[in-house]
């Protein structure tokens, strides 16, 4: 038997999420996915020309927590882009060995057949095939730059993902793919702004804790693992803040058990 | 296997034995481990009646995987039988205000290491408690596991292994599962290997016995 393409694969693997998760066709808040999925997220600045993320998790017998760390440097769009093909990773890479660590310095670019998967279960995801061929129809013609503009707004993807989107969708041709390219990125920057379309206040990067992430910060904290300062700093809270918030959660760390230095000294002579 | 009461008198007495609280088998057994109990203190391990009957049969539509404990000819378990014991048993669960059979495990694991001189394996804390009023050796599963590897009874390394594998369903040790406490738990077996060596040949399971190996675990948590 033929094995199936990669991009089909990743296709595939974003169809069954969206199914599982009830998503239906629509956009997606690709940060509630990820949530949603019990997956961490971190954003992390690693510099204008660094990675743009990468997905790390510890299998085998001690299962950790699977994460996504995104560079936070970058513009939104990328972001979102990047946690959609991190998650792909987690979907569908993830049992490939007992620990995944998985560095994309560009997603977006097809390298092995898991980037291509990765990549065509991001675009899916964000811009599934059913809702972008109605979107293109209701723009009443071929697709313009300032058409594409307006299909930005709607999934959240960058002019430059959302062109190679339509184009692998089967929606729009080779020449209407280059045609679209050829327009300057200061022509789409003065379509966006006549739109009103700014994607840093429309797809803010996450700034909520995930609730995944400061409930197991709490139970660190119950187990002392770690101290006071060190949960504030895993809430972005001072440490007053922190402790309300294990307190309302019901985290509290039980006294102390008392050890008795007595028999420790005797012990250890 | 069941034993009678005339019959414990035969057996060996002291703190070369230990008796096993209801959650030690469970957990070894749901990793996996269960031998290792046997390896660790066959070829008798005791355990108290009620517990083999009420925590282990007893719950077995629940926990199918239970018959493996069922089925290990060397967990002997004892009944309370000497009007002293009972006595002791009944008055422990009066003050915990313990209804039904609850508690009653540990009640009687306290009552059998005190009338046998074995060891508990217990880490429930009013368990722990009754047998710290009543002078009755006891560790934690944890510290066990410690003391095991500074034995040489089990790698250190499979011993944090083991550790973190009970510890994913049950959270509940000194040491947690997380990496920063994997130095801790090999520091302790640093520790109780100098313990150890005071001993001499007479080693295990008799270092169990020692008092203070809790609270060494606890002060090398704190100071590491």
């Amino acid at each position: 038997m033929r094995a199936e393409p990669p991009y089909l694969q990743g296709e595939r693997a974003a169809r069954a999420l969206r199914h599982e998760l009830g998503l239906g066709f629509a956009p997606v808040d690709i940060w509630e996915v990820v949530r949603r999925r019990e997956v961490f997220v971190a954003l992390h600045d690693f510099g204008e020309t660094g990675g743009d993320g990468l997905y790390v998790w510890r299998g085998g017998e001690v299962a950790g927590v699977p994460l996504i760390v995104v560079n936070s440097v970058k513009r939104p769009s990328r972001q979102r882009f990047t946690a959609a093909h991190e998650l792909g990773h987690h979907e569908m890479h993830r049992f490939e060995a007992a620990d995944v660590l998985i560095a994309d310095e560009k997603v977006g670019t097809d390298g092995d057949e898991r980037e291509t998967a990765a990549n065509a279960f991001a675009a899916y995801l964000l811009a599934p095939t059913e809702d972008l061929r109605d979107s293109v129809k209701a723009l009443g013609g071929p697709p313009t730059p300032a058409g594409l503009v307006s299909l930005m707004r709607r999934y959240g993807l960058s002019y430059e993902a959302l062109a190679y989107r339509l184009r692998n969708a089967g929606l729009i041709g080779q020449k209407a793919l280059d045609a679209l390219r050829a327009a300057r990125e200061g022509q789409v920057a003065r379509l966006m702004k006549r739109q009103g379309f700014d994607e840093y206040s429309i797809f803010p990067p996450p700034t909520e804790i995930p609730e995944v992430l400061s409930r197991e910060a709490m139970r660190l904290f119950k187990d002392r693992v770690i101290s006071e300062a060190r949960l504030a700093e895993l809430l972005q809270t001072t440490i007053d803040e922190a402790l309300d918030a294990v307190r309302d959660a019901g985290m509290e760390r039980s006294a102390e058990p008392d050890f008795d230095e007595e028999a420790v000294k005797e012990l250890l002579g | 296997m069941e034993v009678s009461g005339q019959d414990i008198v035969a057996l060996s007495k002291g703190p070369g034995f230990v008796c096993l609280d209801a959650m030690v088998p469970i957990h070894f057994n749901r990793v996996g481990r269960l031998p290792l109990l046997c390896e660790w203190f066959g070829p008798m391990v005791f355990t108290a009646n009620v517990i083999m009957e009420e925590e282990i049969r007893g719950a077995l539509s629940r926990h199918p995987e239970n018959q493996a404990i069922v089925d290990s000819d060397w967990l002997v378990s004892v009944p309370v039988d000497e009007i002293e014991y009972i006595e002791l048993v009944a008055s422990l669960r009066k003050r915990w205000g313990s209804r039904d059979d609850r508690d009653r495990g540990e009640a009687e694991v306290v009552a059998l290491c005190r009338r046998h001189g074995w060891t508990a394996i217990m880490d429930d804390d009013v368990g722990r408690s009754a047998a710290k009023e009543h002078a009755v050796p006891r560790v934690y599963m944890l510290t066990t596991m410690i003391a095991a590897a500074s034995c040489g009874l089990i790698a250190p390394q499979a011993a944090w292994k083991l550790h973190c594998s009970i510890e994913q369903t049950r959270r509940r040790a000194m040491l947690t599962a997380d990496e920063c406490h994997r130095s801790v738990f090999m520091k302790c077996i640093e520790q109780f290997v100098q313990v150890g060596e005071k001993m001499g040949d007479r080693r295990w399971p008799y270092i169990l016995a020692k008092r203070g190996l809790d609270d060494l675990v606890l002060w090398t948590r704190k100071n590491t």
